[in-house]
């Protein structure tokens, strides 16, 4: 291919000291003029590093809900006869109370860590920070196509947020975040607090599905509309290709999940008797609603952390993307498939042919997700591997994501399913794909985009000890509940019998290493925020827009002069990135005259 | 493969008993940990192959000062074909091999005996084919010094006989798990699923859990199976089926608490679900509307087979209610049990022998209502 010829190069970030041309992070003013000024802003990277932060902080609330249930089970609840006296031991949520109290601390606990995971950390955790910060600035565009539903869709999360922390403080939930009838719709219903804080809950869950739709709404909107001129569908970095796939399941599949949340709160406020069996209503039917919506998300927590490890992958081997094509058309297959496989959640409802169709979709979604991991892994030959810390969070997402997509196959499979479902083994397996493989990306992904967002390096040797920390540690917690669950251990469990002990204990001591981990990676952050060297505009060496052509961090419209693209993404072969330090980023020896690079 | 696994002997057995334990005690077993040891071997391999791959790039590829990255085709149609066509070839033969082992349990041969079970918060209750409930609980335990904190009933299965539990729930959806059986299915209320087996060694014993969370005893839900000899079985069987009703009142009802009250009803003041039955029967009650009600016979029986309508100040309406479950002869125990005590009851004894005089005269109201 050929080389850049922007036609301001050079101009950057030496640009002049105009009102426009500083930094997105430079005060407004007065401490209140600038609380005004992020509160009100309209500047999607303002709106990105708003959601990490509160995203971040939600984070903390589920880990120390997740932290509590793997102390609870340290020791189960049993009798123990200590000098002829009867003694019951493995009560820490009881609190000295009565045996039903601690349970019922304890459910509320894994609910209290599902929810807020699933719907205010997962959900928007990669799309609604990273993707807001980067999808612009990757097109070449100012801004995304709606940036005041792109606030709104802010303060709709704080509000679903502030929702969820009323049903905690109210005294929590105890459903699952899963919210199955008829349990969801018979519990708590004596008192004024127990009976509302549940319909505050999923009233939490209905609004932040609507943050969900605006943010999606407005990603679709903005790649189709606002690439820089000279971007293809083919030229656009494959972070933009998983931002959008899971961007059209978000718009496709939420309303969904709304309407059926409504649903369930019309039934509890009015008990119109569509899921509760005691007046005639179907409580499988909420199950089916319910999986429509929520096994697509799954990929919309999924392909955005695949979209991250393209980046970082590429930048850190300075590859080419092996087969970038079969990538991009992985990503929309699995987001059409993903809407046709949810009957997989429901093998031991009924036993029904329907579960034969599903059980043969679940291996065909399979396929995709087998195709990525390949192309990864192809794309490092031959490269100039940097293990930087991204790129050990990318290696890790590997490391772990195959492991989850490979257990995932007894799950699909019909009669090893009636054994595994609902066990310590799905569980794990979740746990693999959700934390071991999106937010591992998304932890890779904020290091990566770390001295883009905020200007600043941070500390690299302390990052790779928060690493290994993170990645042993997530091995030790989830690795033995795979066997736990095969062995028998059923989830949502308070207690258990003695023989699943050695794995429970193994796995609390590693939920104590992974919070260590996440402890160390937030000194890195506040580090990096007080005493950080300050950051070249292009320290990876990477040749998207937001390396190449914008200062870091970025200047408020992001630009100087509207980027022109004419080389693809990843053309490391070709292209010698803008604004980055030759010496860093050797270029690959010329091609003998009449030879092809592909 | 199967060849492959009968070779490698007793490693594939220790291997066997690592991923999924030792081998399963019904006739569907073998179809599902042959079918997931497959899958742990294919994902071993492919794991191993695709991980070791990985560290051999990074290792061969690291950067050093100086050294340029090569250049490389940046996709190969043949071997893109190649990799995404083999892992289809692998998912069918799974898709096939879990599929034969599905429809194998879910069509029940036509001569399997019934056993129905049902399921409620948060107890199981097994009604075998001559009408016998399980009239036995145990704590489940690794050793002596370690048992579980509630008793979960006993129940029996013949060995070499197809059985299919037909289930149903009498509030919320549960799950009935047999662990050792590879195999579960959701127990729904309003609606009658079916799980079939046939157990095959005689004389083990298999721990049931509820898997679908249904509340504040989900993980105290439990069970104990018996696998017996068919003969034992029968005999068993006859011998549950009038072992109620030969027990005289005070015990009948002790009996019945045990089964089908003792998870949410402490009988020594201590609180739980629902209030405890000690020195209750007699007592003045305060109502979560504010009205007060004296706990006697007729307070209890309604409790018991309308539960929502009166709830005691300080619970939640959690009770289902046991209409059709517990029968006047029952309930003529229950409340001599409740009497026996209480210190408020008016014949209230501690000793069964007096307090089984106290509840004759509810025994005679039992008789008397049958004989008009």
């Amino acid at each position: 291919m050929t080389t850049i010829t922007s036609p301001h190069a050079g101009h950057g970030d030496h640009g002049g000291h105009h009102d426009h041309d500083v930094s997105y992070l430079h005060p407004k003013g007065g401490i209140w003029t600038t609380i005004w000024d992020w509160a009100s802003t309209i500047d999607h990277k303002k709106i990105g590093v708003m959601y990490l932060v509160a995203i971040l902080f939600m984070f903390f609330l589920g880990g120390m809900a997740a932290i509590a249930v793997r102390l609870e089970l340290m020791e189960p609840t049993r009798e123990v006869t200590v000098a002829g006296k009867n003694v019951v031991t493995g009560q820490l949520l009881a609190f000295g109370q009565s045996l039903q109290k601690g349970n019922e601390n304890y459910n509320r606990m894994f609910t209290l860590h599902g929810a807020i995971m699933v719907f205010m950390v997962i959900v928007p955790s990669v799309p609604a920070s990273l993707g807001n910060f980067l999808l612009p600035l990757m097109l070449g565009a100012k801004d995304v196509a709606f940036p005041r539903l792109n606030l709104l869709s802010w303060y709709v999360y704080v509000l679903g947020s502030i929702f969820a922390v009323a049903a905690i403080i109210m005294g929590g939930v105890d459903t699952g975040w899963t919210f199955y009838t008829p349990y969801s719709t018979t519990t708590d219903v004596e008192g004024n607090m127990a009976y509302w804080r549940i319909v505050s809950m999923i009233l939490a869950a209905f609004i932040l599905g609507f943050s969900s739709i605006f943010t999606g709404l407005n990603f679709v909107v903005t790649v189709h509309k606002l690439r820089a001129p000279g971007m293809g569908w083919f030229d656009m970095p494959l972070f933009v290709w998983g931002i959008y796939g899971a961007a059209i399941i978000q718009v496709l599949a939420t309303p969904v999940i709304g309407i059926t949340l409504l649903l369930l709160i019309f039934e509890r406020l009015f008990r119109i008797g569509i899921f509760d069996p005691a007046m005639g209503g179907d409580p499988v039917l909420f199950q089916h609603f319910f999986w429509f919506y929520s096994h697509p998300v799954v990929y919309v927590m999924i392909l955005p952390g695949m979209a991250i490890i393209n980046e970082i992958i590429a930048v850190y081997s300075r590859k080419r993307i092996f087969g970038y094509r079969a990538v991009a058309f992985s990503t929309l297959a699995i987001a059409a498939i993903s809407f046709i496989v949810w009957g997989h959640h429901l093998f031991t409802s009924e036993g029904e042919v329907a579960a034969v169709v599903f059980s043969a979709i679940t291996f065909l979604v399979a396929i995709p997700s087998a195709i990525k991991v390949f192309n990864w892994i192809a794309t490092l030959y031959k490269g100039s591997i940097r293990l930087t810390t991204p790129m050990l969070y990318a290696l890790g997402f590997l490391f772990l994501f195959t492991i989850g997509g490979l257990t995932g196959l007894p799950l699909g499979t019909l009669s090893v399913d009636l054994h595994l479902h609902d066990s310590y083994f799905v569980v794990a397996h979740f746990h693999y794909v959700m934390m071991g493989s999106t937010i591992i990306a998304f932890i890779g992904g904020i290091h990566h985009w770390w001295p883009k967002m905020f200007g600043r390096m941070y500390n690299e040797f302390f990052a790779k000890i928060g690493f290994w920390l993170v990645f042993i540690g997530f091995n030790v917690t989830f690795f033995p509940q795979f066997m736990m669950g095969a062995h028998g251990m059923p989830r949502r469990y308070a207690s258990y019998t003695d023989e699943f002990l050695i794995y429970h204990q193994i796995s609390t001591i590693g939920s104590w290493v992974l919070l260590v981990g996440f402890l160390v990676h937030l000194f890195v952050f506040i580090h990096s925020l007080l005493a950080g060297r300050l950051a070249p505009p292009n320290p990876c060496g990477g040749l998207t827009l937001e390396w190449t052509d914008a200062a870091s961090p970025p200047i408020e419209h992001n630009f100087h002069h509207e980027p022109v693209v004419n080389h693809g993404p990843y053309d490391y072969d070709d292209v010698f990135p803008k604004q980055a330090d030759p010496k860093e980023f050797p270029m690959p020896a010329p091609l003998p005259a009449g030879a092809r690079a592909h | 493969m199967n060849s492959l696994l009968l070779t490698a002997g007793s490693f594939s057995d220790a291997h066997q008993r690592f991923w999924i334990g030792k081998p399963g005690n019904s006739t569907y077993a073998a179809d599902v940990e042959s079918a997931y040891m497959f899958i742990v071997w294919v994902s071993i391999i492919s794991f191993a192959v695709l991980m070791g791959v990985m560290f051999y790039f990074v290792a061969r590829y690291r950067a050093r000062p100086g050294l340029a990255p090569e250049r490389s085709p940046a996709h190969n149609t043949a071997l893109e074909v190649t990799w995404s066509v083999a892992p289809m070839i692998i998912l069918v033969i799974i898709f096939f091999w879990g599929f034969r082992g599905y429809m194998k349990v879910q069509l029940a041969p036509s001569d399997a005996e019934e056993i129905v079970m049902r399921g409620q918060k948060w107890n199981w209750s097994a009604t075998y084919v001559n009408g016998a409930q399980s009239q036995e609980s145990v704590r489940l335990s690794a050793s002596p010094e370690h048992r579980g904190v509630v008793d979960v009933p006993v129940f029996v299965v013949p060995a070499g006989r197809p059985i299919r539990l037909r289930m149903t729930s009498a509030d919320v959806i549960h799950a009935f798990w047999i662990p050792d059986f590879r195999m579960k299915m959701d127990v729904i209320p309003n609606r009658f699923t079916s799980l079939n087996f046939e157990a095959m060694r005689e004389g083990e014993e298999h721990e049931v859990f509820c898997a679908e969370y249904c509340g504040d005893y989900h993980s105290e839900m439990a069970a104990l199976i018996r696998v017996l000899p068919p003969a034992e079985y029968e005999q068993k069987l006859r011998e549950w089926a009038d072992f109620i009703s030969k027990l005289p009142p005070v015990e009948r009802g002790q009996a019945i608490w045990k089964q089908k009250c003792a998870t949410c009803h402490t009988v020594d003041g201590g609180k739980n679900t629902g209030p405890s039955w000690k020195d209750v029967f007699g007592e003045e009650q305060e109502l979560s509307d504010g009205a007060r009600v004296v706990a006697d016979e007729n307070y209890i029986r309604e409790s018991i087979y309308e539960p929502a309508k009166k709830i005691v100040k300080g619970y939640q309406n959690q009770m289902p209610t046991f209409q059709g479950q517990i029968n006047d002869k029952e309930l003529e125990g229950i409340i001599a049990y409740m009497k026996s005590i209480s210190k408020h009851a008016p014949a209230a004894a501690p000793a069964p022998q007096p307090a089984a005089g106290a509840a004759g005269a509810g025994e005679k109201k039992d008789e008397q209502k049958k004989n008009p």
